[in-house]
């Protein structure tokens, strides 16, 4: 499994992350992900777009709920908006 | 070591178009009730036996007043919509006045709808010469104040 940096860009993380901190994220690993952890996903309505929730729910069928951390109801665009999020989009898990 | 591994970038954003508030609009309807509230306070009265004249005078004062009513009920949404929409919990650490400028702002908006008060329009303008500093701070950009009239 190796390692690598994610630059956060935006505030729907803070007040856990803030916009331009980096972080160390590592590649996903099966059957590990578990509610309250944040992860590196492919946006899935735009391809070229990758972006860090965290999950929130574990749904059927391998769907993940994402949601930022800002309290903001505005703050996050995630599964309030995308909808559930296929485990298989996911890039890596960001180690606090 | 740990700079040699790859880096990408994820996106944190809002689900809002954050990226196009700008408090000018605030700003061009306080001018508008401002113009408005010094417009209604140099209208001078004409001799009221003068029918023609009355009817002027008070055509025009009644759209001055319908117009700074109209101007003030927008510059206090657009308010709203920066205070509540574009302005974050994030953005209170480096303005802890944040809620009570917009407050006041928004009273102020009420004031000069109730009132032919050139003082409350002078301190709208002031209090969204405020919000503009803030407001571009927060996008760390140096955005001059300016006025259209």
């Amino acid at each position: 499994m190796s390692d690598f940096h994610v630059i956060i860009r935006g505030d729907s993380m803070w007040p856990t992350f803030s916009d331009g901190e980096k972080v160390r994220a590592s590649e996903l690993s099966e059957d590990e992900l578990t509610i309250g952890d944040i992860v590196v996903s492919k946006h899935p309505l735009k391809s070229k777009v990758i972006i860090v929730k965290r999950i929130n729910q574990i749904l059927a069928n391998n769907q993940l709920f994402l949601q930022g951390d800002n309290p903001d109801p505005l703050s996050s665009e995630d599964s309030h908006n995308f909808g559930p999020v296929n485990v298989n989009l996911i890039i890596g898990i960001i180690k606090n | 070591m740990t700079n040699e591994l790859p880096t990408i970038e994820a996106e944190a954003h809002c689900d809002g178009p954050c990226g196009v508030y700008d408090p000018a609009s605030a700003r061009i309807a306080a001018e508008a009730v401002q113009s408005m509230t010094n417009k209604m306070l140099t209208l001078e009265c004409p001799d009221t036996s003068d029918a023609p004249a009355m009817a002027a005078y008070l055509n025009t004062m009644s759209r001055y007043a319908a117009i700074k009513e109209e101007e003030g009920h927008k510059c206090k949404s657009e308010l709203l919509v920066l205070w509540t929409d574009f302005f974050k919990p994030v953005h209170l650490e480096a303005n802890p006045n944040l809620h009570d400028t917009f407050w006041k702002a928004a009273k102020l908006c009420s004031a000069c709808k109730v009132e032919v008060s050139a003082v409350h329009a002078q301190e709208l303008m002031d209090a969204i010469e405020e919000i503009h500093n803030m407001f571009w701070a927060v996008k760390g950009r140096e955005v001059a104040w300016v006025r259209a009239s």
